[in-house]
This record gives structure tokens, sequence and C-alpha cells, in this order.
């Protein structure tokens, strides 16, 4: 465990230094927001939760919570997923500290 | 918009995934990048729709995962087609429509001319049909630069032309020189002309411009007197012609004449009668094929006889050979007429109001008319004289060429 976080570390200065995007170096996961009704999120691992009131998306930093109300996944693809409804709560569980 | 039309062709199904665990099954599908779209929870189970291929390869998720699915609706047009592939027709019809669509590519439907002012569509169309390029050829005969070189060729005053195929219509666009202005073709006639009078009367005005007038104001002359002789005596100091120049006669010259007038009319007129009936004829004319509703046939022996004539046309100027046609006969018997005296004086006052009119746009001025209305034996006419007062420079003649004999005397006696 403190091996891998250790690899962050030096792959978030890695990032930092040569100006690249953290999400492709990190594989962190990225969230697009539109108002409060569309969520677009990429780099994510898989569902492991999902119901109108309640998404729990893993991902390589931690699990990522969405709650709101009549939420539907629009599509699901391999590099992003799409969620509508009214969205009011997005948090991480599990964070790894860098 | 795109991504729908894409799925509908390919074909998708609504699929519903119930199980131990659907979540794997979808993160599986992830995996194998199997596309999944409109995803709706339902109790313990997931509803989404599903490509036709990506269903295909679910057999080892379902298998790996434990989980079943069930079909809830096939959508697109694989799964149409199927439901109707045992009518023919349908599919045939199908495949003849595509089939007209490509043979009436072929062909040139429309030629559209933009650009053209004064040439109007209707020329240039004439021009190109005698060039064999027409409404329904065939597309692959079009020869666009050879139609550029004949139109800059025939029309003159087309400074650019450009010819292109959009599809099955022909665009010819032009532009025509609209900076010169077009040389006049008046050759001017150069002989001597003598001014003569065109007819009797007394000269009212002269003012010469070129010639040598023969008259004064006040003159009475007759016609085919000469008014402005086309010579002009060339004098020494002497007063002895010593030459002549000849040229047109020019002048403007007023002639006070007298000109007679009379119109008569008959007192009475025919008045159609109608009998209330109107035959009417509809046809429809496809080449020599007519196809009628009604009839026109005519039993009377007066009839006011009318008819319209429509030709189809595809598009602005493709003419088919399709004509439909409204004929009609209102049959009517005559009644002889007296005019009333105010009606008689109404017409012939009128009708002589007009002959003055035409007098003055010729540039007659009227001085004095006695014109008087006559009635008897059933006829009535309107007759005098007017008084007036005439342009006389427009009849000309050719002038007599004179050869001056002493001449070369004359011009050796000079110091």
């Amino acid at each position: 465990m403190r091996k891998r976080e250790t690899r962050q570390q030096l792959k978030s200065k890695v990032a930092d230094m040569t100006n690249m995007p953290k999400d492709v170096v990190l594989g962190v996961p990225v969230l697009t927001m539109t108002g409060q009704e569309e969520l677009y999120i990429e780099n994510y691992r898989g569902i492991l939760e999902y119901t109108e009131t309640f998404i729990r998306v893993q991902t390589k930093i931690g699990n990522l919570q969405v709650v709101g109300q009549n939420l539907r996944i629009a599509y699901y693809m391999n590099d992003e997923m799409k969620i509508n409804g009214l969205i009011k709560e997005i948090k991480y569980q599990n964070e790894i500290r860098n | 918009m795109l991504i729908r039309l894409i799925r509908y062709l390919q074909g998708y199904m609504k699929i519903r995934v119930s199980g131990y665990s659907p979540e794997r099954f979808l993160n599986l599908c992830k995996h194998r990048r199997i596309s999944l779209w409109g995803l709706v929870p339902a109790n313990d189970a997931y509803e989404m729709y599903i490509s036709v291929s990506g269903f295909q390869k679910l057999t080892p998720i379902l298998k790996k995962t434990g989980t079943k699915v069930v079909i809830l609706k096939k959508s697109g047009i694989p799964f149409f087609l199927h439901r109707y592939r045992k009518r023919k027709i349908f599919f045939f019809g199908g495949f003849f429509c595509l089939l007209l669509i490509y043979v009436f590519s072929l062909f040139i439907w429309d030629i559209q001319i933009t650009g053209n002012y004064s040439q109007t569509d209707e020329m240039i169309l004439e021009y190109l049909k005698s060039q064999d390029v027409r409404h329904g050829m065939r597309r692959a005969d079009v020869d666009c630069p050879k139609i550029v070189r004949e139109l800059r060729a025939n029309f003159d005053d087309i400074i650019w032309v450009s010819a292109s195929l959009e599809g099955s219509r022909l665009k010819i666009q032009v532009k025509e020189n609209s900076d010169t202005i077009k040389e006049t073709q008046v050759t001017k006639d150069t002989t001597p002309k003598d001014i003569i009078a065109p007819c009797d009367g007394k000269v009212s005005s002269i003012v010469t411009r070129k010639g040598t007038p023969q008259v004064q104001t006040g003159d009475e002359v007759k016609k085919g007197d000469i008014l402005v002789l086309g010579r002009v005596d060339v004098l020494d100091d002497s007063k002895t012609v010593v030459d002549y120049q000849y040229q047109v006669a020019d002048a403007d010259i007023f002639l006070e004449t007298s000109i007679p007038y009379e119109n008569s009319i008959k007192n009475t007129y025919m008045e159609k009668e109608y009998y209330g009936i109107e035959r009417k004829e509809y046809r429809l004319r496809i080449g020599k094929w007519i196809l009628s509703f009604g009839s026109s046939k005519n039993d009377y022996d007066k009839a006011e006889i009318w008819c319209e004539k429509r030709q189809l046309k595809l598009g602005k100027h493709f003419e088919l050979p399709i004509y439909l046609e409204k004929n009609g006969i209102i049959p009517y018997q005559t009644k002889e007429m007296a005019y009333a005296d105010k009606e008689i004086q109404k017409i012939l006052s009128d009708d002589f109001s007009r002959f003055c009119m035409d007098l003055k746009k010729r540039g007659v001025q009227i001085l004095e008319n006695d014109v008087k209305i006559y009635k008897d034996n059933g006829v009535s006419c309107a007759k005098g004289t007017l008084i007036v007062n005439m342009p006389a420079s427009d009849e000309k003649q050719d002038t007599k060429i004179l050869t001056v004999e002493q001449k070369e005397n004359k011009t050796e006696g000079e110091p």
C-alpha cells in the first residue's frame, strides 16, 4: 500500500513538472458537469451500484457517489458515461491520500 | 440524431438483465466495448438498450455473471425487414422505386438560366434546343464546355457563360455586357433631297436649317411643290453661280390646310340574347389520346365558343405532352335594336375626339372645325372640314443635280 502511494506521488510530481494532464498520467477520473442535470464521467472502472437516487462508480482513486433524483445512465461506454437527472451530491469514498 | 439513425439502421433491442449481480454484467460489457444506453434500474434488474452486434457477444458474459437476459423490444431496419420478409410486392416496390430514382437521375429535367436581362430564357432555350441541348436529354450527353463556347459565339452581348450540372439540373449562368449601348444600324441616306409639300395649303411658318427655302410664310403651295431645295448655290462676288452644294434639306415647315372628315354609323345594331345555356367540356390530352368529360357540341346557329388550354410542365420550362383543356359554348340569338339619338351622338363624338387626338399626336394643330352630325335613311354621319396647321417636313424627293458649265471659265478669270 505504501509502495503504491509513493508511486502515485512520483507520478503526480512528474505530471506537474512536465505539465502533462493528470487524468492521462495518473488515470484519475474526469467529471464534467453541466448545470445540475448532466454529468459526464471519464476514466472510471465500473458501476458498483445503481438506483434512481444513488449511483456508485468505481474509480482509480476510490468510489464516487452520485446522489440525486430520477438518475438515469444515458449511455455507458468503455471510456465515458453520462448521467442525467437531478444531481444533488457528488462525493468520494475511500480517498487515497497523495 | 445521426447516432439514432445509425442505431436504427443497424438495429437495436431493449433488454432486461436480472440476476445476482447485474452491475458486474454492466462492467463486463464496458470492458468488452459493448455500448449500452438508456440504462434504467427496474426493481432488482436493469433495463437498457443494446445494439444487435453487441447482443451477439453477450453469451460469455451471461455465463460468467450468471445473469439472465430478456428481450423486451426489437427495433430497427433489420427487424422491420425480417418481419415483412414475405411481402414480396412491397420489397419489389421499394426496389423499383430506387431503380426509378436511378434511371431518372440519368437525364436532365431542368435547365436553369440566371443572369440574363436582355436575352430571355426562351431565346436561350430555343437556341440550346437547336444545338440538341434540351429537357429530357441524357446527362452523359451534356458537353458543358461546348455549350459555353456556342452561347458565347451566338450571343454577342453575353460576355461570360458558365454551364454546370447539378444533379439532374443544367445550370447556365450568363453575364451580359450592360455597359455598351447597342449601336443603331441606321445608315444615313446622304443623297441630296428636297422637301416637298404633302398637300395643298398655305405656308404658316418656315425655319430652314439646311437647303435653300423656295417659299415664304403666307405663300400658297400645291401638293408636290418644292418647299426647301436640297441644292445651295455658291456665288462669287458678282453674284454668279460658280458651284452647287447638295445636301438633305432640313427645315421646320407648317402648312395651313383643310382636311375633310366623314364618319358614318348605322342607326341600328344587333344585340345578343343568350338562351341561358352554357355547355362545358373538360379534356385531358396526353399526346394523341384524349379523355373528355361533358360535351361542347354546338346545335345552334350562333354561339360564343371559348377554349382554355394549359400544358403541364415539370419544373419551370420542361413541357410535358399533357394538356388540360376546357371548352365551352354559349348559344345566343340576335335581335335588331335601334340606337337612341344621344347614343348616336356620343359614338360619333367619341370617334371624332379620337381622330383629333391622333392628329395632335402627329403634331397637327387644329385651328377650326365645322363637323356636324346628319341623320337620314337609317344612317347617321358626322361630316365636315377641319382647318389645321400641320407639319410638312417629312415628304421628300431627290434633288435635281445641275452642272455649272461656266465654272471652268470663271475660275480661270479669277486673279
